[in-house]
């Protein structure tokens, strides 16, 4: 009882992807406390998300869009004051690898986010930010006695916005580079230390005009890892609206690795609107390592996501990856998945996605690998 | 005599009475048809007059009725109170009108605002007669009311959003009708197949090997359909290079790396638009051949050099321009896959 309780007292949280510069948001700051996305969703945001973005299953039609909007908030009702934003997120992923394969399937659930977040804002445009998010996530594999609980901080930091276009970010945050998606598990993300744990402490300049967008960050590792575990350097993204419905950028990172490999990774950034209401993302990069072992490494991967708008709130995805782990070897991967994505109202996520892996290589030439994966994203 | 004249007398009275209290009663009618009591005017109306016998009825009776139908969405019965209207009291004007009408020569005629708010009404009503039922005559008649009331300027910001409305339907209706239309493509493929090694001394002796692919393919298509939804065919040539780098059983290795592969992907199939024209998502049904140069060994010979496989396939389509798409299509035929992702460009 005292856990559903906690549950509604800590409401309403994270929705917004770059995907939706097919709504004409070409960036994060609009919906979101974090300049770059994830995170609490502003007053603004969760509105929109509501009476726009999400669809109205079930919603009779007294109701209104601005009646949805104005529900949003916390308990389904307009905020009661100007400066406490509770919140609470959950995304649970449900994994079945390698379908086709009688041997070799495998099936699990995994808890991807568990998040309780509480948000301060001050100052006349509430410019001065305060938030902290905490997570428990279960034991996610059974079989491995390694694999515990655990609750860990994935961001808390002060914000403050001196002028409208500038902000200064202290704090633990996601790494600032390439296309912010949800899809944890992407080339782009795994390859690039991107992933779910890789959150760092550090400080975050951001800088947003009308036409372009710079941030930069300097960060020392994950204060609440061991002192080995830890990762330190620099990573930037700039951004620019070629026209109001493309974007362009370019992502730069150094970072040194807590097993001391140092990785330089530069990436080409492109967001597109297509026809009304689509959208096109894609991210190239490349990963040169310095080896702590000695030697180089260099990878080269692309990321390419496509969404359809087949009704408000539903899209169909497809998504194109590609890696070469090591441009010296001719080894290489493709990852194709189709998808689709609903929100079939505000606080609820699902989406399924069926990838085609493909392994291309003199030793790595393996038959195609099916995994479906289906996810639910609640938030309240 | 005097008895004949009493009685002409009283005859008199009586039906000058009886006239004032119906004018009273459409005057009071009015007033509550205007105050949005629209059931109440109706009753009202219904005291006095005899609403079954509408040709009996005067025209200002009729107009009233005609409106208090419009409101109460009966649009057809509306619409024939307003003919009614018209024939009795503007029965020339009318017909000078239309006349006038089909030599595009309004301008020069004057029209009686009242006869003008008639055909605005009438407008209205054919307006939602059409939404309702797609009958393209209430679509021709409402455009054409509308139409009047525009050249002579009547409630001109109202009948020109109708008008611009009813364009905007005739935009769907068009884009409803069925069209062919080309294209020509070009892109990457990728595919994954089984090949199958057999035992040059021993028939039953057969190893599945995985080749994997990677191409080009360059071809077109046809698509037949509306805006919303219909069939495309597709086809492409393509040119791979095949890698086969498996072990088989124990003592038998088969490796060949860029093998050249030819052949021809086609998939008839269906495609649905669910909110723009530009962009698709669809279902087909692909069948693909290829035809390989892979060598065979000293004991193993490859079977089936040329392979056909058929399967079902997942094909979308975003349009950044009416012309130029992007276009991807991953299809399964049992233990091949094949993925194209490619450009088009709509002739």
């Amino acid at each position: 009882m005292k856990l559903i309780f906690v549950l509604l007292i800590l409401s309403f949280n994270i929705w917004a992807y770059p995907q939706f510069i097919s709504k004409g948001y070409t960036n994060c700051l609009t919906c979101h406390y974090n300049p770059y996305g994830n995170g609490p969703l502003t007053d603004y945001g969760r509105a929109v998300s509501a009476s726009a973005l999400a669809d109205r299953l079930f919603v009779p039609k007294s109701i209104t869009d601005d009646d949805l909007g104005n529900a949003s908030g916390f308990l389904f009702s307009t905020p009661k004051n100007k400066w406490f934003r509770p919140a609470y997120d959950y995304r649970g992923l449900q994994l079945d690898r390698a379908i086709s394969d009688e041997e070799n399937k495998d099936s699990k659930y995994i808890t991807m986010q568990n998040d309780a977040t509480v948000t301060l804002q001050f100052g006349k445009r509430n410019n001065i930010i305060i938030t902290g998010t905490y997570t428990y996530l279960p034991a996610q594999d059974e079989d491995d006695e390694d694999d515990e609980a655990e609750t860990f901080s994935p961001e808390h930091y002060i914000g403050y916005r001196p002028m409208k276009e500038l902000g200064i970010y202290v704090g633990k945050m996601d790494k600032v580079f390439g296309i912010r998606v949800p899809d944890h598990i992407s080339y782009s993300k795994t390859l690039n230390n991107l992933g779910l744990r890789s959150q760092s402490h550090g400080v975050l300049l951001h800088w947003n005009d009308k036409d372009y967008e710079v941030g930069v960050q300097v960060f020392d590792g994950d204060k609440e890892k061991k002192e080995e575990e830890q990762s330190s350097g620099i990573t930037s993204k700039f951004e620019y609206n070629l026209t109001k419905n493309v974007r362009v950028g370019a992502s730069y990172m150094r970072e040194t690795l807590s097993n001391e490999d140092i990785q330089d990774v530069k990436a080409a950034l492109l967001k597109a609107r297509i026809g009304e209401a689509s959208s096109t993302m894609v991210e190239i990069g490349q990963n040169d390592k310095e080896l702590n072992s000695g030697g180089e490494r260099s990878s080269r991967y692309a990321f390419w996501q496509s969404h359809l708008y087949l009704k408000r709130g539903m899209y169909f995805l497809m998504t194109f990856e590609y890696l070469k782990s090591d441009l010296n070897e001719d080894a290489h991967r493709y990852r194709v998945s189709p998808g689709f994505q609903y929100f079939p109202w505000q606080r609820l996520e699902v989406r399924f996605d069926l990838q085609n892996n493909k392994s291309y290589g003199e030793t790595l030439n393996t038959q195609d690998r099916w995994d479906l994966l289906g996810q639910v994203h609640l938030w309240f | 005599m005097v008895l004949r004249v009493l009685l002409l007398f009283t005859f008199i009275t009586l039906n000058v009475a009886h006239a004032q209290n119906r004018s009273l009663y459409l005057k009071k009618a009015q007033k509550e048809f205007f105050k949005g009591k629209t059931d109440r005017s109706l009753q009202t109306l219904n005291k006095f007059y005899n609403l079954k016998q509408p040709h009996k009825l005067p025209s200002s009776v009729l107009n009233l009725l005609g409106l208090i139908y419009q409101k109460k969405k009966n649009f057809t019965l509306s619409s024939k109170l307003f003919h009614l209207v018209i024939r009795k009291s503007y029965r020339k004007e009318h017909n000078r009108v239309v006349k006038e009408l089909n030599f595009d020569n309004l301008e020069d005629l004057d029209i009686n605002p009242k006869l003008l708010r008639i055909y605005y009404h009438l407008g209205q009503n054919y307006y939602y007669i059409y939404s309702k039922t797609n009958n393209f005559s209430y679509f021709n008649a409402s455009r054409t009311y509308f139409r009047i009331c525009d050249k002579k300027s009547h409630l001109a910001n109202s009948t020109k959003r109708y008008l611009n409305s009813l364009n905007e339907k005739l935009d769907y209706v068009q884009s409803l009708e069925k069209t062919i239309t080309f294209y020509a493509n070009a892109g990457g493929i990728l595919f994954q197949e089984t090949i199958t090694l057999v035992n040059k001394s021993d028939d039953k002796d057969e190893v599945d090997l995985v080749s994997n692919n990677e191409g080009v393919c360059v071809g077109g298509g046809m698509m037949y359909g509306n805006i919303k939804h219909g069939w495309d065919v597709y086809g492409c040539f393509y040119s791979a290079a095949a890698m086969i780098s498996n072990t088989v059983g124990s003592s038998v290795q088969y490796k060949q790396k860029d093998v050249s592969v030819t052949g021809l992907y086609m998939s008839p199939g269906y495609y649905y638009r669910p909110y723009d024209k530009l962009s698709s998502i669809g279902l087909s049904v692909p069948l693909f051949y290829r035809q390989a140069e892979f060598s065979d060994t000293d004991n193993y010979s490859v079977k089936a050099k040329g392979q056909l496989s058929a399967g079902i396939a997942i094909d979308a389509k975003w349009g950044f321009t009416e012309n130029w798409s992007i276009d991807m299509r991953l299809s399964n035929m049992g233990s091949t896959n094949v993925f194209i992702n490619s450009v088009s460009y709509r002739f």
